[in-house]
């Protein structure tokens, strides 16, 4: 055979193998095209708090649900992805997505997410907040549930303290600046504030938690797109379920979340001081996590002290219709929710 | 009117009407319309807070980029004259080059910490490798026929850097320098966006949080209508500086 009838076939056959590949890798089988798709927003790289989200999501598969999980680079991006209905429902900080409401987005709140696990850590053995008086605070990004709080807390309870405040949006980068004495205090979430201590034990100490400070206060609620709600009403119902079911889950079975975590977080690290500790908050709430009156408290919190738009009510931004029919069906197990119920 | 100004303007109102278009039908929270843009654009230029924004994001951008020019372009010549020099860290440079910023900053705090130095190194390490890289392509392409030339005159070691070598290079520093500027101001906002929120980067943040995409939008042309500008200056910079010489200009 000639040098050009060999570079032709052998053309060909690379050809032929690339459109295999592309074949293969849309092809879906069959039973897979007829499973009903539930497609899930995270407005950032997954941490221990969204443990209880995974272990809704495997038990929606073996119901016979695909979900589909998408990590979005910012709590913005998945707000608007969440908006144009690209994802059914996205989690991510409750400011983003009442922000957002208040421009027109048609997003709402169905259940919680997890609970409030920011704590403030310093530097030191000090635990009086007159500690982060002169020195570098680092908080996340403006707007930020974060850092509405610690600003907030320096305001109301710690008016003499004067920190620098740096923002630093990577809560990585927010590590490494606390690890490196870049900073001296910063503001972290719990599973941050549990890798600090295996990191570096003993170095730091906690001012505040500001779970304690403000415990009804819904950091980060689980959003769905209002036509989609309309429109698979079925859908939410059955997701908001598997949520308040894997909540009780995780309070309980910490072999489970240990194996959630291994497989969604890493082998590397023993995950099990976080598994306790989300345990005993409790972070995931066993009746999803949302009344009216919490979530009327949220709404004027962000309303006074973020900025939002004054004009926003708890039903613009939240639905709790259906978080109350799932907790008629599977039975509220706290007195709060059952007296809503 | 030249005809050519007339198409570019023409392009111009045809792209402004397309984004227009697509913004008004997309309905996404993150894509303005040019009108709502154009608004934002005169109520940021009236604020104060901008102006504030923009003069903390330049303190980095001098910083990084006078460094990365003064450094750079010394260091590329050198690679370009001892090329046994040059093939040892021309891999760095190019590893510099693609290196994702979000990996390092961790190393950036460590080194730099959360200061105006740390933000001056972000735009170091965008505009440093692309002026050294530029700088010492330019130094070893020096036309062979005229070093042959020169040499065959009797030209000294030091005439022939200076006379020959180091003219020839000119243009290939001048383009690594508008490249590098272009890069620093990417390395500014990028910077400010992952390492730390300060000055434009803080306040595309704070505009980002609130779903004020037009606001966004219009810090971002802002920086970008600056960068042109400066670009543009360093290009006729380059023609004045370049006049005598017949070559097209480098990059």
């Amino acid at each position: 055979m000639s040098d050009n009838g060999g570079r032709t076939l052998g053309r060909a056959a690379g050809l032929v193998l690339l459109v295999g590949i592309l074949a293969a890798s849309c092809a879906q089988s069959p039973a897979e095209e007829t499973r009903p798709e539930i497609r899930v927003g995270f407005g950032g790289a997954l941490d221990f708090g969204d443990l209880a989200g995974e272990i809704a999501h495997q038990q929606l598969e073996k119901q016979g649900y695909r979900v589909r999980v998408v990590t979005f680079a910012s709590t913005e991006i998945a707000v608007d992805a969440l908006s144009r209905g690209e994802v059914d429902f996205a989690t991510g900080s409750t400011r983003s997505f009442w922000a957002a409401a208040a421009r027109g987005a048609p997003v709402r709140a169905v259940v919680e997410h997890a609970a409030n696990v920011f704590r403030l850590v310093i530097a030191g053995m000090r635990q009086d907040c007159a500690a982060l008086d002169g020195q570098r605070l680092a908080l996340h990004a403006e707007g930020a549930v974060g850092t509405v709080l610690a600003r907030v807390y320096l305001a109301d309870r710690c008016p003499d303290a004067h920190p620098e405040v740096l923002l630093v949006p990577v809560s990585a980068n927010r590590l490494a600046a606390l690890l490196s004495g870049s900073v001296a205090a910063a503001v972290l979430k719990l599973s941050d504030v549990s890798q600090v201590e295996r990191l570096a034990p003993g170095r730091f100490t906690m001012v505040t938690d500001f779970g304690n400070a403000w415990d009804d206060l819904k950091t980060t609620l689980v959003h769905t797109n209002t036509n989609f709600a309309e429109s698979h009403p079925d859908q939410v119902r059955d997701y908001v379920r598997a949520r308040v079911l894997a909540n009780r889950q995780a309070a309980t079975d910490h072999d489970e979340v240990l194996r959630q975590a291994k497989r969604v977080l890493g082998e590397g690290s023993d995950w099990t001081p976080e598994a306790r500790e989300y345990a005993a908050l409790p972070a995931w709430h066993p009746d999803g996590g949302m009344t009216r009156a919490e979530l009327d408290r949220t709404l004027r919190f962000m309303i006074d002290r973020s900025g939002i738009d004054q004009t926003l009510t708890v039903d613009r931004v939240a639905d709790l219709s259906v978080l109350e029919d799932v907790l008629r069906e599977v039975r509220a197990v706290t007195p709060a929710a059952a007296a809503t119920d | 009117m030249r005809a050519s100004t007339i198409w570019r303007a023409g392009v111009a109102l045809l792209l402004l009407a397309a984004w227009e278009t697509v913004a008004r039908s997309a309905q996404t929270l993150l894509l303005p319309t040019v009108s709502d843009t154009m608004s934002a654009l005169a109520r940021l230029l009236m604020s104060a807070a901008f102006w504030s924004a923009l003069w903390i994001s330049h303190q980095a951008l001098l910083l990084g980029f006078v460094s990365a020019a003064l450094i750079g372009v010394p260091l590329g010549l050198a690679f370009g004259h001892w090329p046994s020099l040059g093939r040892w860290v021309r891999p760095h440079l190019q590893i510099m080059l693609v290196v994702p910023t979000a990996a390092v900053i961790p190393l950036v705090i460590m080194v730099a910490g959360l200061s105006l130095r740390a933000r001056g190194l972000v735009v170091f390490m965008f505009a440093f490798p692309v002026i050294a890289v530029t700088a010492e392509a330019g130094m070893r392409e020096a036309n062979a026929r005229l070093l042959e030339m020169a040499r065959s005159f009797g030209a000294t070691p030091a005439q022939m850097m200076w006379r020959v070598r180091l003219p020839a290079a000119w243009p290939a520093v001048l383009a690594g320098l508008r490249l590098g500027l272009a890069r620093a101001f990417s390395g500014m906002v990028v910077g400010e966006l992952v390492l730390m929120a300060a000055g434009i980067g803080g306040l595309l943040m704070k505009f980002q949080s609130d779903f004020d995409a037009a606001s966004v939008y219009a810090v971002v042309a802002v920086v970008v209508l600056e960068s042109v500008v400066l670009m543009r200056v360093v290009a006729v910079a380059e023609q004045r500086l370049l006049g005598w010489q017949d070559r097209p200009a480098f990059g």
